[in-house]
């Protein structure tokens, strides 16, 4: 269970949050989407523990995040959109250093780590034979979400998670997510991608200006706005105004 | 599972954190298709050691174990201290590493600590490569006892690890001190004072020795007490040394002051403070670039001076660099210079030598004379190490720019980044330094003996542009090689500087001083010239 209650972020006189309230019970999956600089990844680093928010509460599996950062970092996963690693470090040292910090011993955490490779096809060559600073922006986004999940989490949050894989490991980690959203996982998605969320996601949580804009099913949603897909529900909700004009306007200018 | 809280050491995490930070920072870092081997680190410790072993003679020379202590004790404490500053704040406040582990179960206090231990790991490994040569010759100087290895290596670990303290409580202070609006440019402060103060710490002592029957210092001076230095030559003295009665007095405070400020460091930082550090780590990733409000007219009478006078600056940039890849590259390396908290922190400890050296000439009357010089060769170290730094940056992958844009060459490059130094840094420094030695020089004479050195000061900026493709901002930071590119720099100008001085000099004395210079000009404009020429054809390599 995730519950937020009048949650702020102000940055000096920029409020990047602005007083967001919502719940979001164990094992529902939940779309958050928003357009750019909307405050999904603010709120996200907030429910992680990783940014301390300016007023309001959230809680995560009944811990306080502002007062019990440490056991919410315990109980959540999270895979950043910056898909930031420690590139120096071979997958395999880097993944035994993450199971570290959740005090995994490697006779453990060694089988899950294997167990992952085999899912995103990376063989034992490509785990433990070259730093992550020689691997293509798809297989270090395999090792982010590798890491995120490592310790089981109770929560899992998923910033752009799909960003430089390929089409096949796209699909299965989206069965993945799936899978983990039946064994009872709370899962929040994050993704500009659409269609994605729109297929998987239960609920959409649509956030604009740092304000909750819209909350309900796909097809609620749809039927609340008189929309015909996700897309166009998200368009009317945030986009502005003239799209079509401004980007024929900028076509224009590039080819005077 | 049992999992520390937040108030204490996490000894399985410190240890993974500490294993992962020393191979991240340590190990090869592929950067746009090329491997950079950590030739920094490497470079650094073997020259630490040529220069520690030069230093380790003076046993044969010094009069007590207390003397050759605090020589050396303070060449460790200024060298490990430089390298030290340059590297702490990509060590400490890491905004990338924060999106890695601040979503993972580590307490404030066993974050810190790894990090804090690692900054002490490499000065100690700085310091034992200094002190190779000392930890033998030492014994050879008069009072030494048996043992004084071990209690070198001891005090020597103290030492840095006073030095690494004092790095992170002046930070995590700082943290607590000031907001995360005033924070990037208060560090830049904070980290220049750190370094003046270890200049200045280590620089005063050796100038303060007499030459009577060998170099001696005594310990009953009573402004040795305030002097780091001083305290753990001191604890070494009373360790491995043979103090005479009267002296124990003095010594013995001063040892306890150093054992003292050690342990205060530590303990306040790493226990007292360690819960701001991690909040202030926090906000470094998250706040954006606009960060105070600033009221109305203020802004506007700001705004309404600059567009005054952007026009006849932008028409001075466009005479003084006509290729407007140039000006770009001007453009990209003073936002960087002024905004970026990671270069800043770099960059601007190398103002502290500027300041410090006038600062003791003013104190060292009889050796003033030298200052002029060593003023020079930090002036010719400037921008070319400014130039180094300014190829590294935690944006390394947007140097992806310069491969997939049609440059031919780096020139234009080179020359906007060169430029930017000598302009926004070279130019200042040298302007503050040069009225400090005027106001405190009163012999000038000697002025005359630099000459020759400043002819040469233009052209040592192009070094830079012929190793390698010169490409600003595209390479990772990496453990040890802002510390390997000053003392490398520093070591070229002192024999560049130091030779063409001591000609100058010797000319000077024997009326040649004109025949010099004419001849000295015609050799720096040809070498000018052919390396403008170099850098020019050089093509940009294509990746490997």
């Amino acid at each position: 269970m995730i519950r937020i209650s009048n949650l702020v972020k102000r940055y000096g006189d920029q409020e990047a949050v602005k007083g967001l309230s919502l719940e979001i019970p164990s094992g529902q999956l939940v779309g958050l989407l928003g357009p750019n600089g909307a405050g999904k990844s603010t709120t996200i680093r907030m429910l992680t523990g990783m940014l301390a928010p300016t007023s309001g509460t959230a809680e995560v599996e009944g811990f306080d995040v502002v007062n019990q950062p440490l056991e919410v970092k315990r109980i959540v996963g999270y895979v950043p959109e910056s898909g930031a690693l420690f590139e120096a470090l071979t997958a395999l040292e880097y993944l035994t250093f993450v199971a570290a910090l959740y005090h995994i011993p490697e006779n453990e955490s060694r089988p899950r780590i294997d167990q992952f490779a085999r899912f995103f096809d990376l063989d034992d060559a490509t785990l433990t034979g070259k730093p992550m600073s020689a691997y293509s922006k798809g297989m270090r986004q395999k090792v982010v979400i590798t890491s995120a999940l490592l310790h089981n989490p109770r929560v899992v949050f998923f910033d752009e998670p799909l960003n430089g894989l390929d089409a096949n490991a796209a699909l299965s980690f989206k069965t993945l997510i799936t899978s983990l959203a039946h064994e009872g996982k709370t899962i929040v998605y994050c993704s500009h991608i659409l269609d994605v969320v729109e297929r998987m996601a239960e609920r959409v949580v649509i956030i604009h200006k740092g304000r909750i804009v819209a909350d309900g099913s796909v097809a609620g949603l749809e039927a609340e706005t008189g929309e015909k897909s996700l897309e166009r529900v998200f368009n009317k909700l945030t986009a502005t105004e003239n799209l079509l004009a401004r980007a024929e306007e900028f076509a224009r200018a590039l080819s005077q | 599972m049992s999992l520390a809280g937040a108030d204490r050491v996490d000894g399985v995490q410190l240890r993974a954190l500490l294993r992962t930070i020393f191979r991240a920072r340590t190990r090869a870092r592929r950067t746009l298709g090329r491997s950079g081997k950590p030739r920094g680190l490497v470079f650094l410790i073997v020259v630490y050691a040529i220069m520690g072993g030069l230093t380790g003679l003076i046993a044969n020379f010094v009069g007590d174990v207390f003397t050759f202590a605090i020589v050396v004790g303070g060449m460790s404490m200024f060298l490990a201290g430089m390298t030290m500053v340059a590297e702490s704040s990509a060590l400490l406040f890491n905004a990338e590493e924060h999106d890695i582990l601040g979503h993972r179960p580590i307490g404030p206090r066993t974050l810190l600590l790894a990090r804090a231990l690692s900054l002490y790991g490499l000065t100690l490994l700085l310091t034992l490569s200094l002190n190779l040569i000392p930890f033998i010759s030492g014994l050879w100087a008069p009072g030494a006892r048996p043992w004084f290895p071990l209690a070198h290596l001891l005090v020597i670990a103290l030492l840095s690890l006073f030095c690494s303290g004092a790095v992170v409580f002046v930070y995590v202070v700082l943290t607590r001190l000031v907001g995360r609006e005033r924070f990037d440019s208060m560090a830049s402060w904070f980290q220049l004072g750190v370094s003046i103060t270890f200049i200045l710490g280590s620089q005063i002592v050796p100038r303060m020795i007499e030459r009577v029957n060998g170099f001696h210092l005594s310990p009953e001076r009573p402004w040795l007490m305030i002097l780091p230095p001083a305290w753990f030559a001191a604890l070494e003295t009373l360790l491995a040394g043979s103090p005479q009665a009267s002296e124990l007095p003095h010594l013995l405070p001063m040892a306890a002051a150093g054992l003292a400020a050690t342990v205060a460091l530590g303990y306040a930082a790493v226990v007292r403070l360690s819960g701001d550090y991690a909040r202030r780590l926090a906000s470094l990733s998250e706040t954006p670039v606009k960060l105070r409000p600033e009221p109305e007219i203020a802004h506007a009478k700001r705004g309404g001076i600059a567009r005054a006078f952007r026009p006849a600056w932008d028409a001075l940039m466009r005479a003084w660099m006509p290729d407007p890849v140039e000006r770009a590259a001007f453009r990209l390396t003073t936002a960087y210079m002024r905004r970026d908290r990671d270069v800043r922190m770099r960059l601007y400890p190398s103002f502290a030598s500027y300041l410090v050296f006038p600062i003791i000439a003013a104190i060292d009357p009889q050796r003033m004379a030298i200052m002029p010089l060593l003023t020079i060769v930090m002036g010719a170290m400037l921008p070319a190490s400014s130039m180094m730094t300014l190829k590294t940056s935690t944006h390394f992958m947007a140097g992806e720019v310069f491969r997939y844009t049609p440059l031919a060459g780096t020139a234009a490059l080179f020359h906007g980044v060169r430029k930017a130094t000598l302009l926004f840094m070279a130019l200042p420094v040298l302007l503050i330094s040069g009225t400090l030695l005027l106001a405190v020089l009163h012999d000038r004479t000697w002025l005359i003996a630099i000459v020759p050195a400043v002819v040469l000061l233009p052209t040592f900026s192009l070094i830079e542009g012929l190793v390698g493709d010169y490409l600003p901002l595209s390479q990772p930071p990496q453990m040890g090689r802002q510390g390997a590119i000053n003392i490398g720099l520093y070591l070229m100008s002192v024999l560049l500087v130091g030779g063409l001085s001591a000609a100058g000099w010797f000319a000077h004395r024997m009326g040649w001083f004109g025949i010099l210079i004419g001849v000295e000009l015609a050799v720096v404009v040809a070498l000018h010239l052919t390396l403008l020429r170099g850098i020019r054809v050089r093509k940009l390599a294509p990746l490997e």
